[in-house]
């Protein structure tokens, strides 16, 4: 299979180094104290936040920083054919624990002691770069909520194919099994946050994928601002601050 | 949700008033909003918002075998799963248990045998090859947001989903004589099966709220509510089940009467609203469809 035509173009229309159309809606749930929908193509991820508040176990609450909780689960209808199999699995656990703890480093934690910030997330639709649409949509939730961030993560995804770096893989090229990398940045900070590889590859390989994903990331962070601010005027309009 | 002894009071003096929180009355719904195609991958997708409760349902079609017991029929496999941003805060597999009560009972409304005879859709016309291969429609959905009257919306939403599903259609070639046929599916859109959902019923979930019987509470007035029966209505107000929901608190049987005499006056309502909801969003749908 042909994954970059010869006019350069990838099979969803795409340039090599082009991301796909972002959206991000906030307020899409009614009972949590925020929550948001981020879109990249036809990946589709809602999360809720709770919180912060008094800590449900007692026993689990941090005296001098906020406890980070999270929750994930993908719809039975988020991938393409077959049914995937119910419940947790291993890989949905872990990603859930890549998200928090992109989330601990983001958060003022020291802020909020004793407390405890719940972030669930659910997939609808899962079209490749699951994981960066899970970090994305979880940092719009946690804005959306009012709890206070060091600065801004966003998170982006690029893939090693047919000796090319690519932007944004969605499910299709990522299915071939090569070099796929997550990388999820603080933008201003300019720290990366997490990173991970799953494939061999080499080190200069490594390197060009790792720095067009940074890219990525600088680039969904830049539409992800936006779309807040945009957010944000749009509420001081609608109670007369403006 | 925690709740004082004060708040229920109030609530339940509400109730007995004829007047609730929201300014509603004892037999109103709050705005039941419903979309059609909301996913693409589905062969039909609704979704339904009752107040600040949000339901997703997907149905997709398969081929696969007919079992033994009903050849000539298809078949309907349904799933709920409630999704952790539902606002319910279950500890531990609570979310999974909950699934598999709303499962069952959304089951009890659609199919009324195991194997869906008897129900409200014809399963006949689900088979392609007697014997040898149908359509199952898998109906999967997903409780977005909870804040209550989660199974009235699975019900809406899943009828809405089925009258929104488009079965592709099939040419049957056979290919030898011993009847192993050849199935060619037809792609285009526009040319596909559509199911009859005229006689799918909605659940109408009827609650005591002190001496008051009220439909459609929200979290809050859930707290308070005693007894409540799920009746599954059609559109004519025809009974087509009854079921006390588990954990409720027991029932008087002069009321039993009273509660489902109550949903089959309410259900052709909603079921009436329902279709033009699905009216006017199948038409904006054509629409889209041949511009």
């Amino acid at each position: 299979m042909e994954f970059v035509s010869p006019e350069g173009l990838r099979i969803d229309g795409r340039r090599p180094q082009e991301l796909r159309a972002l959206q991000c809606k906030f307020g899409v749930l009614s009972c949590c104290d925020g929550s948001a929908l981020f879109q990249a193509g036809n990946t589709k991820v809602f999360a809720a936040v709770y919180g912060p508040r008094v800590a449900d176990i007692r026993g689990q609450a941090l005296h001098d920083r906020a406890l980070i909780k999270c929750e994930y689960a993908h719809a039975a209808f988020s991938t393409g054919a077959a049914r995937r199999r119910r419940g947790r699995s291993r890989k949905s656990t872990e990603l859930a624990a890549l998200v928090r703890g992109a989330l601990e480093q983001t958060i003022l934690v020291e802020l909020l002691p004793r407390a405890q910030v719940e972030v669930c997330i659910q997939v609808l639709f899962a079209d490749g770069g699951v994981t960066a649409a899970c970090i994305n949509a979880a940092m719009l939730a946690v804005a959306d909520a009012g709890i206070p961030v060091r600065d801004m993560v966003a998170a982006c995804g690029a893939g090693h194919l047919e000796a090319m770096p690519l932007l944004d893989l969605n499910h299709t090229e990522a299915a071939t099994g090569g070099l796929e990398v997550c990388v999820a940045l603080h933008p201003a900070l300019d720290r990366v946050v997490l990173l991970q590889a799953d494939a061999k590859a080499s080190v200069d390989t490594l390197e060009a994928v790792t720095t067009l994903a940074l890219q990525g990331c600088k680039a969904a962070a830049g539409a992800m601002r936006e779309a807040l601010l945009q957010h944000v005027r749009s509420l001081a309009a609608r109670r007369g601050a403006i | 949700m925690l709740h004082s002894k004060a708040e229920r009071a109030y609530l339940q003096q509400g109730f007995d008033a004829g007047l609730r929180s929201d300014g509603r009355g004892c037999h109103d719904w709050r705005p039941v909003e419903v979309a059609l195609a909301q996913l693409p991958q589905a062969s039909g997708s609704a979704r339904c918002c009752v107040g600040g409760t949000e339901v997703l349902v997907s149905v997709k079609a398969e081929v696969r075998t007919p079992t033994e017991e009903a050849p000539g029929c298809g078949g309907i496999q349904l799933a709920v799963e409630v999704s952790p941003c539902a606002g319910l805060r279950l500890q531990g597999r609570g979310d999974e248990e909950l699934g598999a009560e709303l499962t069952r009972a959304l089951e009890r409304c659609l199919l009324s045998q195991a194997n869906g005879a008897g129900g409200c859709l014809d399963l006949s016309a689900l088979c392609i090859v007697a014997g040898k291969s149908c359509w199952v429609l898998c109906v999967d959905a997903l409780v977005l947001s909870a804040d209550g009257c989660v199974l009235d919306a699975l019900s809406i939403a899943a009828k809405a989903a089925l009258a929104d599903t488009r079965i592709p259609l099939v040419e049957v070639t056979q290919a030898d004589e011993d009847g192993d046929a050849e199935l060619e599916l037809d792609d285009d859109p526009t040319h596909a099966a559509r199911l009859d959902t005229a006689r799918v019923p909605v659940l109408v979930t009827v609650s005591q709220v002190g001496a008051a019987l009220a439909v459609d509470l929200n979290a809050e007035e859930g707290a308070c509510a005693g007894a409540a029966l799920e009746v599954a209505v059609d559109a004519r107000g025809r009974l087509c089940g009854a079921t006390m929901r588990a954990h409720s608190a027991p029932l008087h049987p002069s009321s039993l009467q009273e509660m489902l005499g109550l949903a089959q006056r309410l259900g052709p309502r909603l079921l009436r609203e329902l279709d033009r909801q699905i009216g006017q969003s199948a038409a904006a749908a054509s629409v889209a469809m041949q511009e």
